[in-house]
Formats: structure tokens, sequence, C-alpha cells
């Protein structure tokens, strides 16, 4: 806690201290300076870096799982300063891309065929990737590097690669967690865990699979190849959202440039994000509403389905010589009780209906109730509850 | 281009920090935030499922009791957000004695209650204990979205149990142009994803639901940043936060139930729909029935709810718009005047 809190007062009394440097250089540029848009090009930058740095730190903590290290007193203050963070990161951002824009139309020197030479192209595939929460998926990315060394590594020897297996699997758990958006935490370190036990514990980790090394071989390999055609799937996904963003990018450009030459332009940057804003979220509803992107987004919740049911598989493989009881089997104990249950809801009923018939009789009429339904009890509960979530 | 002179650029990127050290100070400050407190008491519960009455100070006016059915989806604090703007408190207001069947959080062991069970068990079981304490051998069904298509099923397989029925923004058709979550089901593969998952998780839900609105969760966080000094308007805004982030999983057989009968076959409005070995007809829903759609709702479009009023057997029938959106409807301010007063006037004239 006192660690945290010391990051926080750092950040906090930093930040102060940056916006209190910009202000009083603020105060000192005049507009005969020649190089002021370079100094304010490299203060922003810096605010970009600080920014930036602050925003990967600031995760550390937080996920981190050190419990009492959280300064926020409830997890959704936690999630609100996180996506006003995020938000911020976006609109920053699109501020830093569009400036030179914008700058070019305020001078009367923009042309539209020039509109790409001054957006910096990086900048702007990170920006979609941010907006799209495709960075979240970097670890995908360094999952199939790996994979594909272990790949070589299990060609020259099976044995060093079986000892190897566990963290192989340990290093794509993020992005299951990422992509599953159960609880990643938990989920990931409880998996980690189970991975670097099995490794310890197995010598030779192949030869003690029930299915033996060639079985246990061929799925791994099978998951890789569901996560290559995964990964192909989702390049074209990403794909389609960048061609988007670039035709919603120019009609922004136009509707601007337009205003321009009317004099009817944005007095602040706010109101040019509404405007981007608008623009951008009707193109991207219209590409939603296509059979070519649902179709894609389909595919790829299909293959992110089947990789999660092959990587259950796979782990239940793993944990089977232990005393653990795995997933498929508690699914077996969750139908039965299911069926059980609703043999019970179906004598409940029978018993039910039963005693309405019997009160229904004339010589029981007299005794009858305005309305014969079976009345369980009543019962205070705290509303809202939550149950075992 | 004002905005774009160095001395304003720093001033703009000066001032969205301080917002955001500020918004920082004032979250790091505050506890959860209470959604949905009207005061209520459980008087029934089964398995995860359970029966609230939201408790009146004073007698009801209408004698028929209401049951409100929320969707599955999300929670129904939605309709008691805040105490000045509370769908259900205006409902009390009016004078009406509500219910409301709380579906729970199902867990990996509800993972097989299927739609049927929800259906022809809990809400028929609700249905059936507030007859019994009410001594009403009919009561009004409120059914909202999701909720609303279930009120839908359960009045015409069970329509002598059901005086009344209000539908709130419901789908019922669904296969309709604009609606994009059906357009998606189309392409999903429903069996993957619930033998995967088994429960389907509600943040999958839910960041398929943000993807409707791409650009709103930015929108609205760079906004907010305007109001962090603000702490009614901050309250607000993470009030209805927090009730989005409330995503309840959906029990993975109802979940592919839903999607493959109702949104990929649409087999409600074509009279194909099967449920507990019954077909459900559309036509032998004869109550009086008020269908009330929003006029800019993304998630159900107005297209989706409208035809119901063609399809059901009731002579007295209304249909109703309201300007707004899908929850706008319950939490906008012109709501908190005219949709709640509106409703009760409508059950009371039909409560004889």
């Amino acid at each position: 806690m006192e660690q945290t809190a010391t990051f926080f007062d750092t950040w906090y009394n930093s930040t102060t201290k940056l916006v209190n440097d910009w202000r009083e250089a603020a105060e000192k540029l005049s507009g005969e300076q020649k190089n002021m848009w370079d100094e304010t090009e490299k203060m922003q930058q810096n605010w970009m870096h600080s920014f930036q740095s602050m925003l990967q730190n600031m995760h550390l903590p937080f996920m981190g799982g050190a419990s009492g290290a959280n300064p926020f007193a409830h997890t959704g203050m936690q999630d609100a300063f996180f996506s006003m963070l995020k938000s911020t990161d976006v609109y920053t951002r699109l501020f830093q891309l569009w400036q030179p824009v914008l700058q070019a139309m305020q001078n009367n020197s923009f042309q539209s065929q020039d509109f790409w030479k001054l957006i910096d192209q990086q900048g702007f595939k990170t920006f979609v990737d941010k907006l799209f929460g495709f960075d979240a998926v970097t670890p995908v990315r360094t999952f199939m590097d790996q994979s594909t060394q272990m790949m070589k590594l299990w060609m020259n020897s099976a044995t060093e690669a079986g000892k190897n297996f566990g963290p192989m699997f340990g290093n794509g758990l993020p992005f299951f967690g990422a992509l599953t958006q159960l609880n990643p935490q938990s989920l990931t370190q409880w998996y980690m865990q189970m991975a670097q036990t099995a490794q310890r514990s197995l010598a030779p980790f192949w030869g003690s699979t029930n299915t033996g090394q060639m079985p246990s071989m061929q799925s791994a390999v099978g998951m890789m190849e569901q996560w290559g055609n995964y990964m192909t799937k989702l390049n074209q996904l990403q794909t389609m959202l960048y061609k988007h963003s670039v035709s919603a990018w120019e009609k922004v450009m136009q509707t601007m440039a337009d205003r321009a030459k009317e004099g009817n332009v944005p007095t602040d940057f706010n109101q040019f994000y509404n405007e981007w804003s608008a623009i951008n979220e009707a193109e991207f509803v219209t590409l939603f509403n296509t059979d070519e992107y649902a179709a894609l987004q389909g595919e790829l919740i299909k293959l992110n389905s089947e990789m999660n049911q092959a990587y259950e598989k796979q782990m239940e493989v793993f944990l089977q010589p232990y005393p653990v009881v795995l997933r498929s089997q508690l699914d077996e104990v969750y139908k039965v009780n299911h069926e059980l249950r609703g043999r019970i809801n179906s004598l409940e009923k029978l018993v039910s209906e039963f005693q309405n018939t019997q009160l229904n009789k004339p010589e029981n009429q007299a005794q009858q109730t305005p309305v014969e339904i079976k009345t369980p009890n009543a019962e205070e509960n705290k509303p809202g509850r939550k149950e075992n979530k | 281009m004002d905005f774009l002179s160095p001395q304003r650029v720093l001033e703009e990127f000066a001032a969205t920090t301080t917002k955001l050290a500020k918004g920082f100070d004032a979250l790091k400050q505050l506890d959860e935030v209470a959604v949905g407190v009207a005061p209520k008491q459980a008087v029934w519960k089964k398995d995860k499922v359970q029966l609230l009455q939201y408790v009146r100070e004073t007698p009801a006016t209408a004698r028929t009791p209401i049951l409100i059915v929320y969707a599955l989806v999300n929670r129904h604090d939605m309709m008691d957000i805040q105490a000045d703007r509370s769908f259900i408190r205006n409902l009390q207001a009016a004078g009406l004695d509500l219910y409301l069947i709380d579906w729970g959080y199902p867990t990996p062991e509800d993972r097989y209650f299927t739609m049927d069970e929800y259906i022809n068990g809990y809400l028929d079981d609700a249905v059936n204990v507030i007859r019994a304490r009410t001594g009403q051998p009919a009561i009004t069904l409120m059914g909202i979205c999701q909720g609303g298509t279930f009120s839908v099923i359960y009045s015409a397989l069970h329509p002598q149990k059901v005086k009344n029925l209000v539908t709130l923004v419901t789908p019922i058709d669904f296969a309709t142009p604009r609606d994009l979550l059906s357009k998606w089901a189309q392409h999903l593969d429903v069996d993957a994803l619930v033998d995967a998952h088994g429960n389907v998780p509600g943040e999958l839900l839910n960041a398929g639901f943000a993807l409707l609105k791409p650009l709103l969760k930015t929108t609205k966080y760079v906004s907010i940043l305007n109001a962090v000094d603000k702490p009614e308007q901050l309250l607000n805004f993470l009030r209805m936060e927090q009730w989005i982030a409330d995503s309840p999983s959906q029990a993975g057989e109802c979940f592919r139930q839903f999607v493959k009968e109702l949104y990929q076959q649409n087999r409600l409005i074509k009279g194909t729909l099967e449920l507990g070995g019954r077909t459900v007809r559309l036509a032998d829903i004869t109550m009086p029935l008020l269908n009330i759609y929003a006029q800019e709702d993304h998630l159900v479009p107005p297209e989706a709810s409208i035809p119901l009023n063609d399809l059901v057997g009731s002579l007295d029938k209304s249909l109703t718009r309201f300007a707004g959106g899908h929850i706008g409807v319950f939490v906008g301010s012109r709501s908190q005047k005219e949709l709640a007063p509106g409703i009760a006037h409508w059950l009371h004239e039909r409560d004889t």
C-alpha cells in the first residue's frame, strides 16, 4: 500500500509540475517565434511519452494482484479511471494525428491529395488498434513466435521439447485470458501453476500422458494450426477496420475542408472530436451491418471457442494423473444434477396438481380458498444480493 | 481554428491532464455507488431465482399486481438507477403493487437450464406465487427487452393467468434490416460458443453490445472528464457505468435456444416455436396489450417490436412510441414524467 501511494503521489506531483511547466512555456511563446511549433511539438511528445509510461506503469500495481495495492476503494472506480485513461489516450492521439492536417487547413495550404502525407501512418494504425482493442492481442503474436521456435525444438529432440511444453502453454495463457475475457488473472495463474506443476512432476513428460507421445504432439500441432487460422482471420478483420477507418478519415477530412472554405470551422478540439466521432461511428456501424463483417466476426468467435475447447482438453490430459476434478467431470455432475432437479420439479408440480384436484372435488369445495395455488414460504432476503458470481 | 495556436494546444493538453488528475482524486475517494435501492423484500426463492416485492408505504390503488420480467442480460437495477430517476418508484407512486423476478447470477452448474425451464418453470412459479398471495386469478405481466419476449411467450402459453400484458422495448421479429444483433447472430456458431464456455460470459456479451456503438465509450469518458468536479453528475455517470458492468453470465442452453430458435430461425413470429411440448401461438394472446417501443433503440429497433400488435389475438391493444434509446426510455428525464404515469393510467383503466 505504501509503495502504491508513493507511486501515485509521484505521478500526481510530476503531472502537476508538467502542467505548470506547460502553462509557463505557453505564456512565453509568442507569435513571432519561428520555432514555436517545434517547441510545442516537443512538449506534446514529452506529454505523450510521460502519459504512455504512466498508463503502462499504472496497470502494474492494479493488475499484479498484490492485495491492498489498489488505491481505489471499489473496483468500479478503478475501472472508471482506466476508462478515463484509455479515452484520454485515444483523444490525445487523435489530436496529435490530425494537428498537421488542421494546421494546413488553417493556413489555407491544405491539398486533399496530401492528406495521408500529413498523417503519421504508423500512428494511425496504432490508433485504430487501440480504438478496437487490438493492442490487447499482442501476446498472441509473441506466443506464435515462441511456438514456432518450439516446433523446431521438437523436431530436434522430443524429450527436450517435452520439458518446455509447460512454459510454452504458459506463454499462451494471457492470450486466452484476453480473448475469453473470463477472469484473466485467476484463470491464468491457475493454469500457470497447474502447467508448471505438471512439468515438474512429469519426467519424462511425454511418457506419462495416457495417450502417449505422438497423439500429444499431434494435439499440440493441431492447436497451433488453430492459432494460425485464428491469427489469419484476425488479420483480415483488422485490415477491414483499417480500410474503413481510412474511408471514414477521408470523409472527416472532406467535411473539414469544406467547412474551412466556408469559414465555418470548429473552435475547439472537442468540437472536432465530436464531428470525427459521428462520422466514424456511422461508417463502422455500416460496416458491422454487412454480411462480410458478420461472417468474419462469426468465424473468429468460432475459432476462439474451438481453441478454448482444445486447450481445455489438452489441460485435462496434463492433469489426468492427478487427484483433481476436471472440468469435463464437473460438467457431467452438473448435467446429472440438472436432470435430477428437473425430475423433482416435475414431481412437485404433480403433487401440486393432485392437491388442487382434491380441493376441487365437490366434497372439499367448502374448504376451498379463492385461488388454489401452493404458496412457498416467504423468505426475507437482501435485495440485489450477488450469488457466487 | 483558434484551438490550433501553440498556446491553445498546450492549454488543451494541460487542461486534459488536470482533469484526469482530478478524476483520479475524485474516484479514489468514492466507494461503491448504490443502484436499485428502492425497498423490496424477497417473497419466494428457488435455486438462484427470487421473487421480490417492492415495499409500499400506502396500499396500492390498483387491485391487479404487476410482475416485472427483466431480461437475463444485465440486471434489473437499471429501472431503479437512482432515487430521482426510477421507473420503479414512479410506478409505485402511481399506485401499483410491484413484483420483480430476479434471475440472479448463473454459475457453471446452471449451464443446462433451458428457455422452457425459465419460462414454464421459474416464471410460472413466480406468477403462481403472486396469484396465491394476492388472491387474484390473473396478474399483469410487464416484460422488458428479452424479459418482454419471455412474457409474450408465457402469455401465449398461459393466457388464463395474465390479465394484462405490457411489453417494453421487446424483440418479436428477430430478422429486421437495422437489427445489428440479428445480423451478427445469423453468422454465429452458437453451438461452438456454448460448448466451449458452458455459460456465456457476461463480459463477452458486453463487448458485443459495446461494438454496436463503437465510439460511445471513448466519447462518454472524454465528456465526463469535464464533470469530475461535479459530484452529482459524476455519481449519475458512475451509477450507469456500474449497471453496464454488472453483467451476469447467460445459462448456456437457454442462450443456445434463444439465439438459434429466435434470432436465427425467427420462430416466434413464424408460429413455429415450441416450448414444453407446446407450440407458442401469438394469436393465443387475448388479454389487453400495451406495447411500448423506443424510437432510437439501437438494440431492439422499432421494427422488431411493432409487429406484435398485429400478431396477437387481443382486441384491446395499444402501440406506443417513446422518444429515446433502449435505456433512455427508463432513465431519461422525459420518461420520469411520462412513461410510468402513462403505463399506470392504462392499467388503472383496465383494473376492473
